[in-house]
C-alpha cells in the first residue's frame, strides 16, 4: 500500500516562563537560606501564683538533676529523697532511667537543673538532650526545665 | 541619496540545548528546599562562637538575641554592648533589654499578631562556663524576660 503516515511535527515546549519562575524561586531561597541548622532548647523561670492549699497525698516526683563536670545525680521525691548517680558519659543510662521514671509518673513533666558553675555549656545541652525524648524517641520526657541557680559543689 | 537595502538573509534560530542547565537548576532547587528554614528568626552569628550541638528539633522564634563570645563580649541583636564584668550584674545588658522589651510591647499594641515579649534567645559558645549562662539569665530576668531559649546546632 502506498502512502505512509504523516509524521506530526512535535511542537517544542515553551520552557521560558517556568525557567523564569524557577530562577526567581532560587533567588528567594538563596536569600533566605540559613546554612547552619539552628534549633532551640527552652526553659522558663518558675512562676509563682496564689492558690488554695492543696494537700498532696502522694509524694511529688520533684525531679532534680545535680550536674557537675564528672557526674550527674538524679534526685527524686520531696519527703523521702532517692538519688542515683551517673558518670557524665553515661547519657544512655541516664536516658533509660528517666524513661522509666516517666513511665511511672506520666503526668510529671518538670525537671529542676542544679548546675555547677564550672560545667561547660555543651555538657549542659547534652544532659538536657537526654532528658527530652524517651529511648525510642517516641514520647516526650521532662520538657519543662527550671534552672535552680544555687549550684552544686 | 537613496538608501539601498540589501536583501536580508533570514537567520535560522539556533537551538540551545538547555537540558543540562535544567538539571543543575533542579538539583539546586532541591538542595535549597531541603535546607530551607521556616523560622522567623534570622541569625547572624558573631565570629568565633561555636554552637553547642543538640538533638532538639524545635524551631527558633523571633525575639531579642543575646550572644556571648569566648572572650565574654556581649552582643544584643548583633550590636556589641561590652564585656561581662568579673562579678555582679551587667547593668548595660539589663538596660538594653528593658529597651528591647518596651519596643516589643509597643509593636504589640499596634500589631494584631502579638510577639512574645517575655522571650529572649541566648547564644553561648559551647565551651562557656555555666556561671556566665546563669549570670546572663539573671540579668535578663531583671529586665522582665522570663522565657529563655538556648540556640543550638542540629546534630543529626
Amino acid at each position: 500500500m502506498k502512502g505512509g503516515r504523516k509524521l506530526k511535527k512535535l511542537e517544542k515546549l515553551n520552557l521560558v516562563p517556568i525557567l523564569d519562575s524557577v530562577f526567581i524561586f532560587i533567588f528567594f531561597l538563596l536569600m533566605s537560606a540559613q546554612f547552619v541548622d539552628v534549633y532551640e532548647i527552652g526553659s522558663s523561670l518558675p512562676m509563682l501564683k496564689e492558690s488554695a492549699e492543696v494537700k498532696d497525698t502522694k509524694d511529688p516526683l520533684n525531679l532534680t538533676l545535680l550536674i557537675s563536670k564528672e557526674k550527674i545525680v538524679v534526685q527524686t521525691g520531696l519527703r523521702s529523697i532517692a538519688s542515683k548517680t551517673f558518670k557524665s558519659e553515661e547519657k544512655v543510662e541516664l536516658k533509660n532511667y528517666l524513661t522509666e521514671l516517666k513511665r511511672k509518673n506520666p503526668t510529671e513533666n518538670t525537671m529542676i537543673l542544679k548546675t555547677d558553675p564550672k560545667v561547660p555549656f555543651h555538657n549542659l545541652v547534652a544532659v538536657i538532650d537526654s532528658t527530652q525524648n524517651s529511648v525510642e524517641n517516641k514520647n516526650k520526657l521532662f520538657e519543662q526545665i527550671v534552672f535552680d541557680n544555687s549550684g552544686v559543689k | 541619496m537613496k538608501k539601498r537595502f540589501g536583501k536580508r538573509r533570514e537567520v535560522e534560530a539556533v537551538d540551545v540545548d538547555i537540558t543540562s542547565l535544567l538539571d543543575i537548576l533542579t538539583i539546586l532547587l532541591v538542595f535549597l528546599l531541603m535546607n530551607y528554614n521556616a523560622s522567623d528568626l534570622k541569625l547572624d552569628l558573631t565570629e568565633g562562637i561555636e554552637l553547642a550541638e543538640s538533638e532538639s528539633k524545635i524551631m527558633t522564634k523571633f525575639a531579642p538575641v543575646i550572644q556571648v563570645t569566648k572572650e565574654q563580649k556581649v552582643f544584643i541583636n548583633n550590636k556589641e554592648i561590652g564585656r561581662m564584668p568579673a562579678s555582679g550584674e551587667m547593668k548595660v545588658l539589663t538596660e538594653k533589654l528593658k529597651l528591647e522589651k518596651s519596643k516589643t510591647e509597643e509593636i504589640n499594641k499596634v500589631n494584631k499578631q502579638k510577639l512574645n515579649a517575655d522571650l529572649v534567645n541566648l547564644i553561648f559558645d559551647k565551651d562557656m562556663d555555666y556561671q556566665i549562662v546563669q549570670r546572663i539569665m539573671h540579668d535578663s530576668a531583671l529586665a522582665g524576660y522570663s522565657q529563655f531559649k538556648f540556640i543550638v546546632k542540629g546534630n543529626y
